[in-house]
């Protein structure tokens, strides 16, 4: 278990944070996603990677955040508290804008981008054909560049 | 069969992370070598691609680690055991083994 923290806990840390624009949440959910990983460790079949099946309960536990949280602040404001400090304006820029799109969208962009999950890989993740994978994921970074373009609407 | 720019735009942002299949690599450089359009998308996909993955690396990791002895509750060891190994790590140093004193038990090594 130490070694799979230490290999997949960043990834997942940064993943859940990205979502949920908290720390102490993105924690509380890596936490949850590695007791439910050892709890449920009899189910996992090894029909996909390990990193992908902890990805997987990771975003239900995400999901089940984002019910339960209020509404979120500002998002240039939510930006500059979610980066390490240092970070550039490009960078809090980029999550002002991030933050600003739909939970689904944000989902895909990450697990594409960031994660570098194939996409059979997503299509697992979120339990939707591929064919939906790669349409959402079109519409998903498009409307990503109109928000770092300066644009808000279609 | 020609391929639309549309399909093969869908494609791009797993060309861009080099996840896609060797099938769907070839689809996409095929029709690329011939459109202008859909080179440009894919300079465009890498971009944003970039700065994702910065962006999201810009981000703190992990402030805490694992909480072993919640592991070790949540997996349901006995709570004589989770007491012993809390009680454990207050007077051990890393790696040395520790004997529950149960002789069907062997020596824990308990990382603090």
């Amino acid at each position: 278990m130490d070694e799979l923290y230490a290999r997949l806990g960043s990834r997942l840390s940064r993943f859940a944070l990205s979502l949920l624009g908290d720390r102490d949440a993105a924690q509380d959910v890596v936490q949850e996603t590695f007791l439910a990983a050892w709890q449920g460790a009899g189910s996992y079949q090894g029909g996909s990677s390990v990193s992908t099946w902890l990805l997987g309960i990771c975003r239900n536990k995400v999901r089940d955040q984002l019910r339960r949280r209020p509404a979120a602040i500002e998002p240039l404001e939510e930006a500059r508290g979610l980066v390490s400090p240092g970070s550039g304006e490009e960078t809090v820029e980029f999550w002002a804008c991030f933050r600003q799109m739909d939970a689904n969208d944000q989902e895909l962009i990450q697990l594409v981008f960031h994660q570098g999950l194939s996409l059979q890989e997503v299509a697992e993740v979120l339990g939707i054909p591929v064919g939906t994978v790669k349409s959402r994921t079109f519409y998903a970074r498009r409307r990503l560049r109109q928000l770092l373009r300066g644009g808000d609407s279609e | 069969m020609t391929t639309s720019c549309q399909e093969i735009q869908e494609l791009l942002p797993w060309i861009a992370t080099q996840t896609a299949s060797p099938a769907e690599r070839r689809q996409v450089f095929a029709h690329i070598a011939v459109c202008a359009t859909c080179r440009r998308e894919l300079v465009e996909v890498v971009a944003l691609a970039r700065r994702v993955e910065s962006a999201t690396e810009a981000l703190p990791g992990p402030a805490r680690a694992v909480d072993h002895l919640a592991l070790l509750e949540a997996a349901g060891l006995p709570p004589l055991v989770v007491e012993l190994v809390r009680g454990a790590r207050s007077l051990v140093r890393e790696g040395v083994p520790v004997s529950l004193g149960l002789p069907w038990v062997a020596p824990l090594t308990v990382h603090v």
